[in-house]
């Protein structure tokens, strides 16, 4: 009757079942067990989320409303951003490009410095032709001459709807910029600090404003899945080649954000990982008190001929058992929390709330709705615990046949 | 009963050590968690320290006088100090400000060769602002402001503004702004040094000009928007005491208003208080986990010792005593590992913060938030305290548990149990 005399697949069934079974001897310490990888779980989902989820909206902000993933532009346009470095328009290519499956935006821009006057002040603002068909944001769209104005922008100059606005500027290639505009209503980005300096016309204005006739500035593309823009900033220009032009990501173009944004990630694993030591810890301190409990038993069923391996695999097991329930207990919680603060995001509120806007963000944390978030961190956890397991199936070997207690 | 306290806590001293090896692994959790705890609020208060001496020295100062309405972006042009160098005077006068800098300060546009931008020009006194900070000796090339030819309008730019219009000292730049009359000008400014900020984005959003030349351009002689001045080290480190001498400086200008730097930039000092709660928060989470393992350690212990506490309730040891003995146990269990951790972490934060850590491989990103590459972390010998009590707090409530399993022990049953 030996375990090790039966056919494996049984014997992997019996260690199961044991296992199963053993975890309902002591209830209350496997409920503490299970409590603490819930707990640690729980916490790490409930931090990384609200972490990405805040870069998240940093990078959907500044890159998805204003940079854009994607920019295709000529050789010399970045980091200068000049006027001069323009691209012939080119709407068969554009046409090609937004075809593309994976493209879920492509316009191009024209884009500039310009000293903007209104009645009560001035401001250097960015002012940035779009096509508003193109863009879907809204403002662009209306009478030749209107232009839409950051609120901040709108109040330094002190103008509303219907007042009119004086540019001046440096124009395509030393020629001065200088027009008129009608202010038609408002742009929000989602950061006050960059909608203090934002002005947006439509793409004929700028272009004539400019006098950069027949040119765009850049052409900015968005994928339809932000995760992978990588891959398709690295596929198109092949498939699509543009003379003359350079396609790159936002990473490449701000390489100091990109850095900010894993450095402050980073410090936040860092964190974690001190929490996953400290869980560590407690699940070794069950895995003891599971050996030390069952020493008595061990040796006996040792006597009895039951197989080391199987006594080994069913403590194994076990641990598994715990961690993988506490997993799914403590990601099913976080992931919950999770999901409830994704329809009714965090919304910081006072002088914290005052100090966030003042660095230019919305003061909301929406969380990141990333599932990997609850399987990486399920996973570590798990492998933490069947590695801490080790401990009672080395007591399983080292039980001695013959036990006095 | 002092002679029950004393005999119960030998016991629970001597029970500590029955099982060395899970005593251990509870010493060694609590140590280690101690020490990572305290490190790591070493370690943020050592980068937000930093951060706001660096911002200080940089262009914050210790306090700024200015008049109503005055905001820091530049935006209202026509809140003006008339004269501001009899303000000058007057306040330096003053035994506790250790030097004043006289500021005027226009949103403009630059214009270069290749490129433009929009940033806030800001009239300086050279020397004044020498004196109060370290941006006019940060010049890795040309020099701050020293041409004073009447003629001569220098500009000192950021290097990432450099870098981005690319400009080299000579370079000739324009500026565009407007007046207090909303007249537009556009001047002519010779780049004359490229100063290097702690932080990225005040590299590319202030550029120095001499005060005069701007004061002129602008129609405003004698008249600046903003004194920054320093006052004593050891009045700017106490929040309370700058705030005092903030509003001693204040009772000599009831015209003004005089206002500290956790005032004009909020955003600096409510990061203190921030993290402090945040710090404190995660301590909490990470002892909070602890505590799993101490409660699991210590029902294993009574699970363990039924038939003896079985025997012990017998012969007449009273339940009340029982409970004691267990929270007593479970206290000096987490009260062993607890000084291991305080002394690793001290001497850790000790070490480092002479050393430093350098974080190079992120210089670009740190830059970005305004903090420098090496890190020393604080001896937050201030956050002891609040840890030790947060761990006894934690083991007390950890010890409950065990406890009344231990005191609803029925005697005869547990004695004859294995």
């Amino acid at each position: 009757m030996s375990a090790s005399q039966k056919p494996p697949q049984a014997a992997v069934r019996l260690a199961l079942r044991l296992a199963w079974r053993n975890l309902g001897r002591n209830r209350r310490r496997s409920a503490i067990s299970v409590a603490a990888v819930a707990f640690a779980l729980f916490f790490a989902v409930v931090m990384r989320s609200l972490q990405l989820g805040v870069y998240g909206h940093m990078i959907e902000t500044l890159v998805g409303n204003v940079l854009g993933y994607t920019e295709v532009a000529a050789e010399g346009y970045w980091p200068l951003q000049s006027l001069d470095a323009a691209l012939p328009e080119n709407p068969e290519w554009l046409a090609a490009v937004e075809a593309d499956d994976q493209v879920g935006k492509a316009a191009p821009r024209v884009a500039g410095f310009a000293w903007l006057s209104g009645a009560k002040g001035g401001s250097a603002a960015q002012l940035v032709g779009i096509d508003a068909a193109r863009e879907k944001r809204g403002v662009g769209d209306g009478p030749p001459g209107s232009i839409w104005l950051g609120p901040g922008l709108a109040r330094q100059l002190g103008v509303s709807v219907g007042d009119s606005v004086v540019g001046l500027g440096q124009g395509y290639q030393g020629s001065l910029a200088n027009g008129g505009f009608v202010v038609a209503g408002e742009v929000t980005v989602g950061n006050p600090e960059l909608e203090k300096r934002l002005a947006v016309v439509s793409l004929p204005d700028a272009q004539q404003f400019y006098g950069a006739y027949g040119l765009w500035t850049s052409v900015v593309l968005s994928p339809n899945d932000p995760v992978n823009h990588r891959a398709v900033a690295a596929r198109l220009p092949q498939e699509h080649p543009l003379e003359g032009a350079v396609w790159r990501t936002w990473e490449e173009r701000m390489p100091e954000l990109d850095q900010a944004i894993r450095a402050d990630s980073t410090g936040g694993l860092v964190v974690l990982s001190v929490l996953y030591v400290v869980i560590g810890f407690g699940l070794l301190g069950t895995m003891l008190m599971l050996a030390e409990e069952r020493k008595r038993e061990f040796s006996m069923q040792i006597a009895l001929g039951v197989s080391r391996r199987l006594l080994a695999a069913t403590v194994f097991l076990e641990a598994t058992f715990l961690a993988a329930l506490g997993a799914l207990i403590g990601g099913g919680a976080g992931r919950l929390v999770v999901e409830i603060m994704h329809v009714y995001p965090l919304r910081l509120r006072g002088e914290l709330a005052e100090a966030i806007v003042r660095q230019g963000w919305a003061p909301i944390l929406p969380p990141s709705m990333d599932p990997s978030i609850v399987v990486t961190h399920a996973l570590l956890i798990w492998l933490l615990a069947v590695l801490v397991a080790l401990w009672p199936v080395r007591a399983v070997f080292n039980a001695p046949t013959v036990f006095r207690g | 009963m002092t002679l029950g306290l004393v005999l119960l806590l030998r016991m629970a001293w001597r029970n500590i050590w029955r099982n060395r090896v899970r005593s251990s692994v509870v010493f060694v959790s609590m140590g280690l968690g101690v020490w990572a705890g305290l490190f790591l609020m070493g370690w943020a208060s050592g980068i937000n320290d930093a951060r706001v001496q660096d911002a200080i020295d940089d262009y914050l100062a210790h306090g700024h006088v200015h008049v109503a309405g005055y905001t820091a972006d530049g935006t209202n042009l026509r809140a003006l100090l008339p004269n501001a160098s009899a303000a000058v005077a007057q306040l330096e006068a003053r035994p506790d400000v250790r030097g004043v800098a006289p500021r005027l300060q226009v949103p403009a546009m630059v214009q270069a060769a290749l490129g433009s931008s929009g940033l806030l020009l800001q009239g300086v006194d050279p020397q004044r602002e020498a004196q109060l900070f370290t941006i006019p000796h940060r010049l890795p090339d040309g020099a701050f402001l020293a041409d004073t030819a009447r003629e001569f309008n220098g500009v000192v730019v950021g290097q990432a503004l450099a870098k981005r219009l690319d400009l080299r000292v000579g370079d000739p730049v324009v500026f565009t702004y407007q007046d207090t009359a909303a007249a537009v000008h556009s001047t002519l400014y010779t780049v004359e040094g490229l100063y290097d900020g702690t932080s990225n984005l005040t590299e590319e959003a202030v550029a120095y000009v001499r005060l005069d030349r701007l004061a002129t351009e602008l129609g405003v002689p004698q008249a600046a928007h903003d004194l920054a001045f320093r006052v004593d080290p050891s009045d700017a480190r106490q929040k309370q005491s700058l705030e005092a001498v903030c509003a001693e400086i204040q009772e000599d200008f009831p015209a003004f208003q005089v206002k500290s730097w956790r005032k004009t930039a909020p955003e600096m000092g409510y990061v203190d208080e921030i993290m402090a709660q945040a710090l404190l928060l995660f301590m909490g989470i990470m002892l909070l986990a602890m505590a799993f393992g101490i409660l699991n350690t210590m029902l294993m212990a009574i699970l363990e010792r039924q038939r003896e506490l079985g025997m012990l309730m017998a012969v007449g040891l009273t339940r009340q005593r029982v409970f004691a003995l267990v929270v007593l146990e479970t206290v000096l269990l987490t009260g062993i590992g607890l000084p291991f951790g305080l002394l690793l972490g001290h001497a850790t934060l000790v070490f480092t913060n002479r050393t430093g850590i350098s974080l190079e491989a992120f210089a670009d990103g740190l830059a970005e938030f305004g903090i420098s590459p090496v890190i020393y972390p604080q001896v937050v010998t201030h956050w002891y305290l609040p840890v030790v009590a947060l761990v006894f707090i934690l083991s007390l409530l950890a010890s409950l548990m065990p406890a009344r399993k231990a005191v609803s022990l029925n005697p005869i049953e547990s004695m004859r149990a294995l």
